[in-house]
This record gives structure tokens, C-alpha cells and sequence, in this order.
């Protein structure tokens, strides 16, 4: 049995764990960050963001922005920077979060497909199990890896947890591509987590990707 | 160690003067409460050794033999409330009193104003909220009296908690800050109701027949996911 059920079952926006997460950047890129509201409030909110240290180099302008996502731009490494925030709504506010960003050269952790890529058949009402990618090997770089995340073409990120720690997993990710979504659609591996946990996260275009082909099922007319 | 968990120490402290705010009886012998007509009051007693109680009214023995007691007054006059504690082998302790005079009106009046919404208490980003604000008037007091209101906190009809607030009168319309540190994490507004039970002034203690009370609204703060990218 496929992998999938597991990963569907955890699979949930990418968040940097705990109020302090450790999250590692390549220097001199950029990338957004963003908060949800999770109690359901309905005033409208706004948000105040801190950017703090050497690490971040547009600390003022993300300390301007009233919006729930940032885009923050990374300096030199070593260097090392802290991004909070926290909502306010009605002038009361809420909890902050945190998360803390290692600037490097190198990110400790990579990962490569086995496959560069694979070719499925749309999901069609003959075929209602198609449109599936199939499960695809990923090995790790860098050292034991607990949980990656992954977007398929630049969607909604899932993460994936590992029971144990591993240097290669087999990605099963849930697709149901129909003859309309014919083309090419990339997983891309935004972020990788060690043991340590320490979360390298890719910038973008540098991602470890592979590329799901859906073909063209035969369209043809009704019966006359 | 933060203001939320002070203020929780010192509510729990506070829990036994409130009830003693509603019950004289574990106070100083012969201490003075002045009632109005139609208030049912709650008296409460302390101390260990007990199994069960003794409570009359100036000599009408009362039902109640445990450690509270409620009487609805409704005869002025002046009247004397007594408690002794009973042990398990049938001892009586000694015999605490509470003078208590009963009037139509009382010489010493409170009333509550309008409480605005507030804030929930936020230790990080939010530590002064929770603490709903009104203005009290005393009427009939004097400027430079002591005094100490006690309150009851209600979720609808549901006891939560009591508190007090005390001070000295510099007006008498003094704006007084319960110090409660309402929470509401919920995602919608949150109502509680504040009632005052009685109130001290210069050391004598009233109750009104008609509790003053006010509703606050806690508005939620908003809470957040972590950080995602």
C-alpha cells in the first residue's frame, strides 16, 4: 500500500514549528513568510511584523507592512535574523510567533529525485484512478531527514513527517490531474528538515523538482 | 513570574475575603453590617475543627449547619448574627457575632457605571488588558473614607469568581480598575457580568437589596498559526 494515506493525513500548511523555529536561508535571495488567523475572528485584522538582525536586510519595509505575508529579503552569510509577529484585532492583540533564519552559503540539506520526471494518463470517467502521479523516490542529502515539504505547481505547501528519520523517502503525492490539466506539473521541494531540527528552505528556482507529464486522453462525440 | 500569575495568587487569596465580604462573621467580634430591606445575604464562617455549625439570628436558631448561611432580611431593625462551629465529638467553639442593622435605605449608596469593552490579556502584546474599568459613586460617604467593594464575576448565571477593589475616596466617583485579566482567545466577543455583592466604607459594610452590576464585553484577541513560508 501506497505511503499516501500517512502523508494525506498530515499533510498541512508548511509552518516553522514551535515559537522559535530554526530555519536555514541561502544568502542574498528572498522569500515570503506569512501567519493565518486560527480562532476564527471575524474583526478585521491587522498584523505587526518585527524583522530584526544582520540576517534580514528589508527589516524596514517588512516592519511596515500591515498584511498577514512579508517577503524577506536575506543578507550575507553568517548571519542570522528573527522574524516575529503578531495580529491585532480591535486594538487587542494577539500571541506572537516567531521564527529565527540562519543565513548560509550552503544549505545543509539537498535533495535529488530519482526521477527527473513521469508521464500519467488524465483522470477520466474510464479511467477514474488516473490523473495520479505515481510515488517517486527522493534521496537526501546532508544527513537524516525527518520531514520535508512540497508544493505541486507553486500551491498550497504540504509537509510530510517522518516516523523515523530517513535519507530517502518515496513521495506519493495525491494528484488527480483531469484531461483539461494535460502538461506539465512540478513537485517542487521547498524545505527539508533534519533531525537536528534545523529546516533548510530553498529559494526560489534553486527547489529539487520533478515534473508530472499528463497526457491527453481521446475526447470524442456522443453516440449518434 | 508575570502579572497573569500574580494576579492569579492573589485571587486566590482574595476568594477568602470575598466570601468574607458577603460574611462578616469570620471578622473581628461584634463587626458592623448595615442592610437593606429585601437583601439576602450569604454569611460564611472559617477556621478548622469543625464538623458542623451553629447559626442564629438573634437567638432564632437557624437551619443551615454547615459553614455558610442565607438570610433575606426584611424587618428593620437591629439584629445580631451568631455562629459557633460544633466538633465531631460535640464541642462548641467559641461564638462569632455580626451586628447587623437593617434598613429601608441605607445611609451609604453605591452605584456602578457603564463598563466599555476591553482588551483580553495578552502577557506578550497585550498585559495591561483584561481589566475591565467603570466608575463608582458613592453616595453619602465622605471624601478621604476608606473603602472596598466586593464583586462577584458571572458567566450568565454561572459564579466564576469574587475579587474586591479597595482604596480611599479622593472623589467620590472614584474609576476603579478590576483587576481580573480576562482571557478570550475564542475568535468571538465574550461577555461577563460584574456584581458587586457589598461594599465597606469607613469600615462599616453595606449590602444593598438591589446588587449593582454591570456586563463587560472581552473582545478576542486574534490568534495566529506559526510562521509559514
Amino acid at each position: 500500500m501506497k505511503t499516501r494515506i500517512l502523508f494525506s493525513a498530515i499533510a498541512v500548511f508548511v509552518f516553522a514549528s514551535g515559537l522559535m523555529a530554526q530555519i536555514e536561508v541561502l544568502q542574498n535571495t528572498n522569500r515570503d513568510f506569512s501567519v493565518n488567523l486560527t480562532n476564527g475572528i471575524t474583526d478585521p485584522v491587522t498584523y505587526t511584523w518585527n524583522a530584526s538582525g544582520a540576517g534580514i536586510t528589508n527589516s524596514a519595509a517588512v516592519n511596515a507592512i500591515t498584511a498577514n505575508t512579508v517577503n524577506v529579503t536575506f543578507g550575507a552569510a553568517p548571519s542570522t535574523g528573527n522574524l516575529t509577529v503578531y495580529g491585532t484585532a480591535n486594538g487587542c492583540s494577539g500571541d506572537n510567533r516567531t521564527a529565527t533564519i540562519n543565513v548560509v552559503t550552503t544549505l545543509t540539506f539537498g535533495a535529488t529525485f530519482a526521477d527527473a520526471s513521469q508521464t500519467v494518463c488524465p483522470q477520466t470517467t474510464t479511467n477514474p484512478t488516473g490523473g495520479d502521479a505515481a510515488a517517486t523516490v527522493v534521496n537526501f542529502t546532508g544527513g537524516n531527514v525527518t520531514g520535508i515539504s512540497y508544493t505541486i505547481d507553486n500551491g498550497a505547501a504540504v509537509s510530510i513527517s517522518f516516523e523515523e528519520a530517513k535519507t530517502s523517502c518515496s513521495l506519493d503525492a495525491a494528484t488527480a490531474f483531469t484531461n483539461a490539466q494535460a502538461g506539465a506539473h512540478t513537485i517542487r521541494i521547498i524545505s527539508i528538515t533534519g533531525e537536528s531540527g534545523t529546516t533548510s528552505l530553498f529559494s526560489a528556482g534553486t527547489e529539487p523538482t520533478h515534473t508530472i507529464n499528463v497526457t491527453t486522453a481521446p475526447e470524442i462525440s456522443n453516440i449518434f | 513570574m508575570n502579572k497573569k500569575f500574580n494576579k492569579t495568587m492573589r485571587k486566590i487569596l482574595l476568594s477568602c475575603l470575598a466570601v468574607a465580604a458577603i460574611a462578616f462573621i469570620n471578622q473581628s467580634a461584634n463587626a458592623q453590617q448595615t442592610v437593606q430591606t429585601g437583601a439576602s445575604v450569604t454569611y460564611k464562617t472559617g477556621g478548622t475543627g469543625s464538623s458542623t455549625f451553629h447559626w442564629d439570628v438573634s437567638g432564632t436558631v437557624q437551619s443551615s449547619n454547615s459553614d455558610t448561611m442565607r438570610y433575606t432580611w426584611s424587618t428593620v431593625g437591629t439584629f445580631t448574627v451568631n455562629v459557633y462551629g460544633i466538633s465531631s465529638n460535640s464541642c462548641n467553639g467559641p461564638t462569632r457575632s455580626l451586628n447587623v442593622t437593617v434598613s429601608n435605605t441605607l445611609p451609604v449608596t453605591l452605584t456602578m457605571g457603564a463598563i466599555s469593552s476591553i482588551c483580553p490579556y495578552q502577557d506578550t502584546n497585550q498585559p495591561t488588558g483584561g481589566d475591565p474599568i467603570s466608575t463608582l459613586t458613592f453616595t453619602g460617604a465622605t471624601v478621604g473614607q476608606t473603602y472596598e467593594v466586593y464583586y462577584s464575576i458571572y458567566n450568565g448565571a454561572t459564579f466564576v469568581s469574587s475579587n474586591s477593589v479597595s482604596g480611599t475616596l479622593t472623589t467620590l466617583t472614584p474609576t476603579v480598575t478590576f483587576d481580573e485579566s480576562f482571557t478570550n482567545t475564542s475568535g468571538s466577543n465574550i461577555t461577563r457580568e460584574i456584581r458587586i455583592t457589598s461594599y465597606t466604607v469607613n469600615g462599616v459594610n453595606y449590602v444593598p437589596s438591589t446588587l449593582p452590576s454591570q456586563n463587560v464585553t472581552i473582545y478576542s484577541s486574534p490568534e495566529t498559526s506559526p510562521i509559514s513560508y
